[in-house]
């Protein structure tokens, strides 16, 4: 397989970054509703 | 014509549970490893005891069973579903040895609970248990995620042939490499270099935290283990709000959504097709139903006026929603709180989040992320059949590691598989209502009991009745093995008892 | 005469009950932490004084200490500003395997979701004392189990024999081959 190592890198850092973003979308549906209570 | 079970299919089982469960006695070397390190004396001398006793009972297996013959889809059911068994008793006595179980059964739930990853545990006096037994309680999770008979395989305890049959009984159906027994080595390789790099953050956060260096480390290597295995132990009976770190918060967030994935996934993306990442179905099914219960439990959490920092809306509510739903179950709220001030609204969310699950062939539970993508589009197709012109050929498509043209006996086994969780989850709420526990709170523990999540509202107790406890137990293990393991079981005992005249030699 | 006598004899047995049964006069009531949890919309904001034993790790941060006190099974985290730690409280043994942790007393504002603190259920100590110090553990090997254990590896040696005792035996013969396969690697 060709770039093995540095496609497991990368790889890992995709699902890194998949797993953060959906973290972050916690705290962007907490803005909205904290928003839309608060109007 | 129903199958006539042999004397040699019970070699056959008897021999492969051996090999499970001397594979689970090497494991118990660890902590063993871990009570001598600390000078936890007592503590190594339970391990050492267990070790010894675990490695005996699985020669004596092996002894008895002695084969050369290789199971079969059927064998590797029973062996799935009784090596758990086994393993969870004998996982159990240095849990009871430790004298902080009120019972054997006690024992024996928190070994099923660590194995199936949910997470509830009966043990008492949490905050004064041996390091050792606190390494194992983590450890039980971590192999308990993977499998344990794909541990077997990938240390060679097992042939490859007729291996991916256990593995199918285990729950682990994919294939990600050609070859079974590379399939097993790629889960470990991918759960290792996790490791490794979770506990590596986790040390230093919990280092910046405040804990000496090798405290630290043990921290974060049993919450990486917890999180990733989405099992939801913590070393002390505050769970994760021991550490009143937002890092920890954020950290295991990650790992547990991690953890949840597909191990398809993980090898999918490692491989070079990153694109998988959004593409797959399960990932997409995800994060709509995590997005929908957690604007449920944060609207309904808000208007009820429960939290009111936006923070707070983050770091409790939506913790709790994707631990609910990865089925981890670490928290940082305390049990009654779910009762006292969440409420239905809240709990309703959660009990949601936690019966859909996670996804297929990972270390989460629940109806998992692929039937629901897979019922969802049946029901489309379903719609479409009837808004489409007669002669139409209508064809739905999903995408799965590759795309996948939806049938009918894909729906139906998804939903049939849904209806068994549904009817899985009814009973313990059920059972649990019939000892006077209101039904939403009863609804709420056995889902999690059944989904291997982990949270609870305050129902699981050392002091409830054993029947309650026997009842649990079986939910976590049918939940797990995803019910066929537990039916074959079942079938195959009624089958000896019924058909005890077709036994051949 | 008598009456005197009787009044005194009450004043003394209801002085050692303070001794003898460690109650301590309620000039702050101790509010135990199952209660605070329970009804924390109650107690949200209020003062309360809690006793728990310190457990597991003193976190020291920036602006103050993390304390985790468990008090009858419940556990909660006393957050202690540093003017008030740095004030003379010596933690002397923090509870978990071997040893029992210093017994503390708290009087603080308990928050049902604090918003310095991630939005958790905690207590912010104003005062904070030991009240009982703790103790290492006497942990005694059990000589039962060390002999059990013993014997348990002695048969275990058995076992391992009578399983791999064909193998090896056709090792060194060279003709049984249908048992190969089921050494361990």
């Amino acid at each position: 397989m060709k770039n093995n190592k540095l496609d497991t890198f990368l790889g890992i850092i995709t699902e890194i970054l998949l797993a953060s973003a959906i973290t972050a979308l916690g705290l962007v549906i907490s803005a909205i509703i904290f928003k839309v209570i608060s109007w | 014509m129903v199958r006539p079970f042999s004397l040699d299919d019970l070699k056959i089982v008897i021999f492969y549970t051996g090999k499970v469960i001397i594979t689970v006695g090497l494991i118990m070397l660890i902590p063993l490893f871990v009570g001598l390190a600390f000078a936890e004396w007592p503590a190594a001398v339970d391990f050492l005891l267990s070790v010894a006793l675990t490695l005996s009972v699985g020669y004596i297996f092996l002894i008895v069973g002695k084969t050369d013959k290789i199971p079969k889809l059927f064998h590797s059911m029973l062996i799935a579903s009784i090596s758990w068994l086994v393993a969870m008793v004998l996982s159990g006595v240095p849990y009871y040895l430790s004298g902080h179980m009120a019972s054997f059964l006690d024992a024996c739930f928190d070994t099923m609970s660590g194995y199936t990853t949910t997470g509830l545990c009966m043990i008492r006096d949490l905050d004064h248990i041996s390091i050792a037994l606190n390494t194992w309680r983590h450890l039980i999770t971590y192999t308990g995620g993977q499998g344990i008979i794909v541990l077997a395989l990938t240390f060679l305890i097992i042939p490859t042939s007729g291996a991916y049959k256990m593995m199918v009984g285990e729950g682990k159906d994919e294939h990600l490499q050609p070859n079974v027994r590379n399939t097993a080595i790629q889960i470990w390789k991918i759960s290792l270099i996790y490791l490794i790099i979770g506990t590596l953050v986790l040390s230093i956060a919990g280092y910046l935290s405040g804990i000496k260096p090798v405290m630290a480390f043990m921290n974060g290597l049993w919450i990486f283990m917890s999180a990733w295995s989405t099992g939801g132990f913590a070393p002390y009976s505050q769970n994760i709000l021991y550490y009143h770190s937002l890092a920890f918060y954020v950290i295991t967030l990650i790992i547990s959504i991690l953890g949840s994935f597909n191990f398809a996934l993980h090898n999918a993306i490692w491989s070079g097709n990153r694109k998988e990442a959004w593409k797959n179905i399960e990932v997409r099914s995800f994060v709509t139903t995590l997005s929908i219960t957690s604007i449920i439990a944060i609207a309904g959490l808000a208007y009820k006026k429960v939290y009111t920092n936006i923070l707070s809306f983050f770091t409790i509510v939506f913790y709790q929603v994707v631990s609910a739903h990865t089925t981890t179950g670490l928290s940082n709220i305390y049990s009654v709180t779910f009762v006292k001030e969440w409420g239905d609204v809240g709990m309703t969310a959660i009990i949601l989040a936690m019966a859909i699950g996670g996804s297929a062939a990972s270390t989460a539970g629940g109806f998992k992320g692929i039937r629901m993508g897979i019922v969802f589009k049946g029901l489309i197709h379903e719609v479409k059949k009837v808004l489409y012109p007669e002669q139409a050929v209508v064809s739905t498509k999903i995408h799965h590691i590759k795309d996948m043209v939806l049938d009918d006996s894909m729906v139906k086994n998804a939903a049939l598989i849904m209806v068994f969780y549904v009817f899985t989850y009814m009973l313990g709420a059920v059972v649990d209502t019939a000892y006077g526990h209101p039904f939403i709170q009863s609804l709420f523990e056995s889902v999690s009991l059944a989904s291997n999540s982990g949270l609870s509202c305050g129902i699981t107790n050392y002091t409830n009745p054993a029947l309650m406890k026997i009842v649990g137990i079986f939910q976590m293990w049918a939940g797990r093995l995803e019910f066929m393991a537990v039916f074959v079981l079942f079938g195959s005992i009624i089958m000896l008892i019924f058909g005890k005249r077709n036994i051949a030699k | 005469m008598k009456r005197i006598y009787s009044i005194l004899l009450l004043l003394i047995l209801f002085i050692s009950a303070f001794f003898f049964l460690n109650i301590k006069p309620a000039f702050g009531k101790i509010v135990s932490l199952q209660e605070l949890i329970e009804n924390s919309k109650t107690y949200d904001g209020k003062t309360v004084t809690c006793r728990g034993e310190v457990i597991g790790d003193i976190m020291v941060r920036k602006d103050g200490v993390w304390i985790n006190i468990e008090d009858n099974g419940v556990a909660m985290g006393v957050f202690v500003p540093n003017e008030i730690y740095d004030s003379g409280i010596n933690i002397k043994y923090t509870g978990g395997y071997k040893a029992q942790g210093d017994i503390v007393q708290v009087e603080g504002v308990f928050n049902r979701t604090c918003g310095e603190h991630n939005g958790e259920m905690d207590i912010h100590a104003l005062k904070i004392s030991v009240v009982q110090e703790g103790h290492p553990y006497d942990l005694k090997i059990s000589k039962n189990r060390v002999i059990m254990a013993v014997l348990m590896i002695f048969v275990l040696s058995i076992l391992m024999y009578i399983y791999h005792r064909p193998s090896l035996k056709s090792k060194n013969n060279n003709k049984d081959n249908h048992n190969n396969h089921l050494t361990l690697n």
